[in-house]
């Protein structure tokens, strides 16, 4: 397969000796929703600009289907972007606003006419399409700068933190409604965010960043059961990162402080290894009544802190001097602080990690 | 209290304004005040003068080539002050403050110190030269001060939009700042037109603007056509003052996202140029 875009040992350094972004390459196949997800500074927005070309890299390539676009500028690069403040034009109607990366390509004007019309249908805003975009809600505004991104059918669109500014239920109701947009149309968008839930609920691939490089990329599901390391465990996601002793001979098995033996997944330790630390997410760790079932791993634990949500509860756990985060579903009996309980997970959701 | 201080002060500043606004319309040949009857002889007296009216030519054509001279200068200036870092900023910040600092008697003496040895005293051009240096910095207080608050994903969005770097800044840029850059050029125009020390130095005969034949004629005879002109001068400068403060209240709106503004005829240009619909 050839990547529709592809980012090849890029380097961006502002100031000559430390580098925004540190040797990232990436393929991203055509049609296709990846996260740049990281915290802020971790170098996934001065990627997005250098994937646009408001910046150039310092070093490495930039291919647009095969094509070295590296030192394009912007206006030639046929992608769309929507920017975290939206950016929509103050001085122009929601309609000119969408008609301008048409006028600038100097579309007819029947076809602008047309495309602008059935854009404002896809967004739901016919009826304000001569209105300013200081007249519109933040939702409204978001739609308006998706809809100029698409315009002129980019090949791929670019959003930087694109429901930063929106509020919780909106920004759900956004995240359905880019979804539905990227089913209708089909084009490649990249997702900057450092909100890990929306990354997850979003998108195809996730590409985690950190201090400039790439932990992981990979499917959401798979960065969170298999996290490449503890940053990105931890980063994706409510977590327990526990030291292991592990045993060169036997692969399978290792021992935590405080638990004694435990099994770990298959295929999960490369071997060789004495020492690693094992994930645990807290909706992984089941109560335990009475009897343990013989192939769970069990660990007892002193409740410390007990915080009822409703639909589920977290008990923060002592285990000997360690804390450990337990998610039970909600309608569970009551908990008491320095209560003893026992809980146990199956060696599958143990993920090691490594280094 | 406070209301009465305030119209104190209003008084303070607009009563020789109007003494003068009132003698203007007196029918002697000399200043009285009161005037013992009124009418528009002086008025009359005024646009029947040749040298006056030249005066007030020279005087408004200095000014707008003034003003746009400033505007071509300014502008990048400031775009390059507000967009880029780099060593010696701080320094040419100070550097184009300097001609308020200097008294302007003393940059009187310069700039005919400057221009005379390059035979431009006494020309339009030399007066351009020396008022778009003077009215340099009040333009680039102003225009900077608008380009801080621009947000550069503005011109991002053009570019990406398919937009060169020029189409770009004719499209989006200079639209959205033009408020700010109106009042820029207003600010040159009113320094220009209202700048006296420099021109009685070094206008001549050839570039004599309102405020030197002022001047000039306050001391050779007591002719009352100086109230006339100081009364229009001032109407002038008035008038600016309203666009000003027109061009104020509506940057003001759009910083506040004033829903329904006055902003149709902000963007009728744009629309012009860009043909859209």
């Amino acid at each position: 397969m050839t990547a529709h875009l592809r980012v090849l040992n890029v380097v961006k350094s502002y100031d000559g000796f430390r580098n925004a972004v540190n040797r990232v390459s990436l393929d991203v196949a055509k049609g296709e929703f990846i996260s740049l997800l990281g915290p802020s500074g971790s170098g996934k927005t001065t990627l997005l600009l250098m994937i646009a070309g408001f910046e150039q890299p310092t070093e490495g390539l930039i291919e647009l289907d095969g094509i070295d676009v590296t030192s394009t500028p912007p206006h030639r690069r046929n992608m769309g972007m929507v920017f975290q403040g939206y950016a929509l034009f103050p001085h122009m109607t929601v309609e000119k606003n969408i008609a301008f990366p048409l006028k600038m390509r100097r579309w007819s004007r029947s076809d602008i006419v047309a495309r602008v019309d059935t854009l404002l249908n896809m967004i739901d805003l016919v009826e304000h399409r001569d209105k300013h975009p200081r007249q519109l809600s933040g939702g409204q505004q978001q739609r308006v700068a998706l809809a100029r991104a698409l315009a002129p059918n980019p090949d791929v669109l670019l959003l930087d933190e694109p429901l930063g500014a929106l509020d919780k239920n909106l920004r759900e109701q956004m995240q359905i409604e880019l979804k539905r947009i990227h089913g209708e149309t089909g084009v490649t968008m990249i997702y900057v965010t450092h909100d890990q839930s929306e990354a997850m609920a979003m998108s195809d691939r996730i590409a985690v960043f950190r201090s400039g490089s790439i932990s992981q990329v990979a499917a959401p599901l798979e960065v969170y059961n298999a996290p490449a390391d503890r940053f990105v465990g931890q980063f994706i996601g409510d977590s327990n990162v526990l030291p292991l002793q592990l045993d060169p001979q036997r692969p399978r098995i290792a021992h935590l402080d405080g638990v004694g033996e435990i099994v770990l997944s298959e295929l999960s330790n490369p071997g060789g290894l004495s020492e690693g630390e094992l994930l645990l997410r807290p909706e992984r760790l089941q109560l335990i009544n009475g009897l343990a079932p013989p192939d769970l791993n069990v660990m007892r634990l002193k409740v410390k802190t007990v915080v009822n949500y409703g639909d589920s509860i977290l008990l923060i756990g002592l285990l000997a001097d360690r804390e450990v985060r337990v998610r039970l579903p909600g309608g569970h009996r009551r908990f008491a602080v320095c209560e003893e309980i026992e809980v146990g997970w199956v060696p599958s959701d143990g993920h090691l990690l490594v280094a | 209290m406070l209301r009465v201080f305030s119209f104190l002060i209003a008084v303070y500043l607009l009563s020789p304004t109007v003494l003068v606004a009132i003698m203007s319309f007196g029918d002697a040949g000399s200043f009285h005040f009161p005037p013992r009857s009124f009418g528009f002889a002086v008025y009359q007296s005024y646009f029947d003068s040749g040298p006056w009216l030249v005066a007030t030519y020279n005087s408004v054509l200095i000014a707008i080539l003034c003003s746009i001279a400033v505007m071509v200068l300014v502008v990048p200036a400031a775009m390059a002050q507000a967009r880029y870092r780099y060593r010696g900023q701080e320094m040419l910040n100070t550097l184009l403050m300097l001609p308020i600092i200097v008294p302007p008697v003393v940059s009187a003496v310069a700039y005919y110190g400057f221009l005379s040895p390059l035979g431009l005293t006494s020309s339009i051009l030399g007066m351009v030269i020396a008022h778009t240096a003077l009215a340099l910095p009040v333009t680039y207080l102003v225009v900077s001060a608008s380009m801080k608050g621009f947000d550069l994903n503005l011109e991002r969005a053009a570019m990406i939009s398919g937009a060169s770097r020029v189409r770009a800044l004719f499209h989006v840029t200079f639209p959205v700042l033009r408020p700010g850059l109106l009042v820029g050029a207003l600010f040159a125009f009113l320094y220009s037109f209202n700048e006296s020390a420099v021109s009685i130095f070094i206008a001549g005969r050839n570039a004599e603007t309102l405020p030197k034949r002022m001047f000039g004629s306050i001391l050779t005879d007591t002719d009352p056509v100086i109230a006339v002109v100081s009364t229009l001068v001032t109407g002038a400068t008035l008038l600016g003052a309203v666009i000003w403060l027109l061009a104020q209240s509506k940057t003001w709106r759009s910083a506040i996202n004033w829903p329904m503004g006055t902003h149709a005829e902000l963007d009728r240009p744009t629309v012009k140029a860009g043909g859209l619909v």
